[in-house]
């Protein structure tokens, strides 16, 4: 379809509106050109009415002068004809969705923006590419990993409601997704829904406004596994958790799956009814661990591979090694790093991902100092600064004295020698020492090792 | 009698081309790269003021619109009084650039939309781009799941122009208004005035107003005289 009459009113405007105004108001509006009209649709009201008020005459104006009849009709409306190509590749063939219904109805869609809606498509919001193949095992997911699969092979049996919890950036969306994922390709007729509990907030909320909430029932106590991320944020929206507990009981009475992630243990959770914290605890509870070194290694190699980029061991161990925070950083760092080679026609090896991340690699170091350990171990075990610095010996500041040295050299890159200067001037070999005995106090007492886990995570985020 | 220029100074529109690059090329070459099949979804660029964050993020929407895309750029420091539902919607476009994010971090409500918007991005294919005066990892964010998201794609440091560069980039703009900057005042104006590139600009607009009005070339005393009337 011709779009002549909307590309000349733009550079009409262009011509009396300010680059700003251009950008924040014009450009966001998508234009449909028919033999006798102009439809402009605005993402939201916000855009539609801010658009209608300063500069929806002057469209007119131009737009009539352009097409040289006065018949010739412009209409603002919120609404959209993109309709995603990724979400068309999540298209499963299935019943309609409500969350397309949903958005469907939020929008006064003129009858030519319809045109384009997979009206009778089932959409799961699963992305394809978070498979178990593509996942990255290692010691701080086996575990996980291992229940997930299970729970792909035998949903609402094995493990009823799965709960995946751990710091952010670890990896627990793509293992809910990849659970998803198998369980579509064992089934493909399954309705598996995924969505963050923040769109569940907002499609109930819309349900209700727009007196839908049987059908929002319907939808979700229809589908044989519910995948919903990141279940914090239903924290103090109490009549949300009270629909989400009722949603959850039918499923569950029903032997459909239930997959939920969160940052933290479900009992941990604030202002969260306690009836959801302990039926969250009803099937399996799994931990993610920040992935360990080897393990970031793995997950930069099958990241590069996805891009289609080789990268040489040493090259992947210098970035592992520094950016530890999570994986979503080390995405973010090798995607700095493949750009900067493709850009300047560069070979990837050590000197030159040194020099491509050498400001995000300098953030890191003034993070993660010797002296923000001390602070925070000693704010963790309760004790003074001085009394890790200081020649005390009692095991309740020999272990957090330990532990912190044991933190330093595994997220610093100062020296042993540097490090046991920084604990009162002791010697590297006290150092050597020290993280041997946290490794042993680690494997031998669940606790410590617990606190290990919880400084490092505080530290490394 | 004073001559009155008519009102048709060639507005400096923000294109990737209208942008001096010196040292930050990259930063460039990867938002100009954004709407190729291997161009970056997410990009986070952060720097001081005045640095030509807000030129690029619009350079991107006018790539986007050039390419019959919709785009939209919402410089949130600039903005009082917008609430999320500017965010509304949001799948709907191809690209939304947000400038100023500084200026809504530690709000819990905007904290959770954009939370929301980089993951419903990300599902949509919708592409992002963020600047902010510091890195994400230094910002005050209350969210770590937003925290995290912000560096999901390329986090980059725009850097100050040498002196050099800021000369080269003032005879350019200079040129692109038909006036000679000669190398003496162009090394005048960063000598004696703020260095600031974007102050710079402003300073170099006043005096080509001023050398249209009096009809007299850019030298050293014609640039004391306006600028210091204009200041």
């Amino acid at each position: 379809m011709s779009d002549t009459i909307w590309l000349a009113c733009l550079q009409a405007l262009e011509d009396t509106l300010t680059e700003q105004q251009l950008n924040t108001w014009i450009r966001p509006l998508h234009a449909i050109e028919e033999t006798n009209s102009l439809s402009l649709l605005a993402p939201n009201q916000f855009v539609l009415n801010w658009v209608k008020g300063n500069y929806f005459s002057q469209i007119q104006t131009i737009v009539k002068k352009i097409s040289k009849s006065d018949d010739y009709n412009v209409n603002l409306t919120v609404g959209s004809q993109k309709k995603t190509t990724v979400k068309r590749e999540f298209n499963r063939n299935l019943p309609d969705s409500l969350a397309e219904r949903l958005q469907q109805v939020t929008r006064t869609k003129p009858a030519e923006a319809a045109i384009d809606s997979p009206a009778e498509s089932f959409v799961s919001n699963l992305n394809p590419n978070y498979t178990f193949e593509q996942f990255v095992e290692g010691k701080s997911n086996q575990l996980a990993c291992a229940a997930a699969k299970q729970v792909a092979e035998t949903p609402g049996q094995a493990y009823n409601p799965f709960f995946i919890y751990g710091g952010v950036g670890l990896g627990k969306t793509h293992l809910m997704h990849a659970i998803g994922n198998q369980i579509l390709q064992t089934n493909p007729n399954a309705k598996v829904a995924y969505l963050h509990s923040e769109r569940f907030v907002s499609h109930m909320i819309k349900a209700l406004q727009h007196k839908m909430i049987d059908e929002f029932k319907q939808y979700y106590r229809s589908l044989d596994a519910l995948l919903i991320d990141d279940i914090q944020f239903f924290a103090r929206k109490n009549s949300s958790q009270e629909e989400f507990f009722h949603t959850f009981n039918t499923l569950l009475e029903g032997n459909r799956q239930i997959i939920l992630t969160c940052d933290r243990y479900p009992k941990e959770i604030d202002g969260l009814e306690d009836r959801l914290k302990s039926r969250f605890g009803w099937g399996l509870t799994q931990a993610i661990e920040p992935p360990e070194l080897e393990t970031r290694v793995a997950i930069l190699h099958k990241k590069a591979e996805e891009h289609g980029l080789v990268i040489p061991d040493d090259t992947a161990f210098f970035i592992a090694k520094r950016i530890r925070s999570n994986i979503r950083e080390l995405e973010g760092a090798l995607r700095r790093v493949s750009a900067t080679a493709r850009f300047t026609g560069s070979e990837i090896n050590i000197e030159f991902a040194k020099e491509a991340l050498k400001d995000l690699i300098a953030q890191h170091d003034k993070q993660v100092t010797i002296e923000n350990i001390q602070k925070t171990v000693a704010e963790y075990f309760k004790i003074r600064i001085s009394d890790l610095l200081s020649n005390r010996r009692s095991r309740s500041i020999t272990r957090p004295r330990q532990i912190a040295m044991a933190l330093s050299k595994e997220l610093t890159n100062h020296s042993l020698p540097e490090i046991g200067a920084a604990f009162g001037g002791r010697d590297h070999t006290t150092v050597i020492h020290a993280c041997k005995k946290v490794i042993e106090l680690r494997e031998s007492d669940m606790r410590i090792d617990e606190d290990y886990k919880n400084l490092y995570r505080i530290l490394s985020t | 009698m004073q001559q009155l220029p008519l009102q048709l100074q060639p507005k400096e529109s923000c294109t990737f081309k209208s942008f001096f690059s010196g040292s930050n090329q990259l930063a460039v070459d990867i938002l100009r790269d954004i709407f190729n099949d291997n161009g970056e979804q997410q990009v986070f660029l952060w720097s001081a003021e005045g640095l030509g964050k807000s030129h690029l993020l619009q350079a991107a929407c006018q790539l986007a619109s050039s390419q019959k895309m919709t785009a939209s750029y919402l410089p949130l420091d600039q903005m009082p009084g917008v609430t999320t539902d500017i965010l509304q919607g949001s799948e709907c476009l191809d690209l939304i650039a947000i400038d100023g994010l500084d200026a809504v971090l530690g709000n819990d409500e905007w904290e959770l939309a954009l939370f929301s918007l980089i993951n419903q991005a990300r599902e949509s294919m919708v592409r992002l781009v963020f600047a902010a005066e510091k890195p994400p990892a230094e910002l005050m964010i209350n969210l770590p799941d937003l925290r995290s998201r912000l560096s999901w794609g390329p986090v980059l440091q725009l850097k100050s122009l040498s002196d050099d560069e800021k000369r080269s980039a003032l005879q350019r703009r200079a040129a692109n208004r038909g006036l000679e900057l000669p190398d003496n005042v162009a090394a005048y104006l960063l000598q004696h005035y703020p260095r600031d590139l974007f102050l710079l600009y402003q300073n170099m607009d006043k005096l080509d107003q001023a050398s249209l009005v009096q009809q007299r070339r850019l030298t050293i005393p014609f640039v004391k005289e306006v600028l210091v009337a204009g200041s």
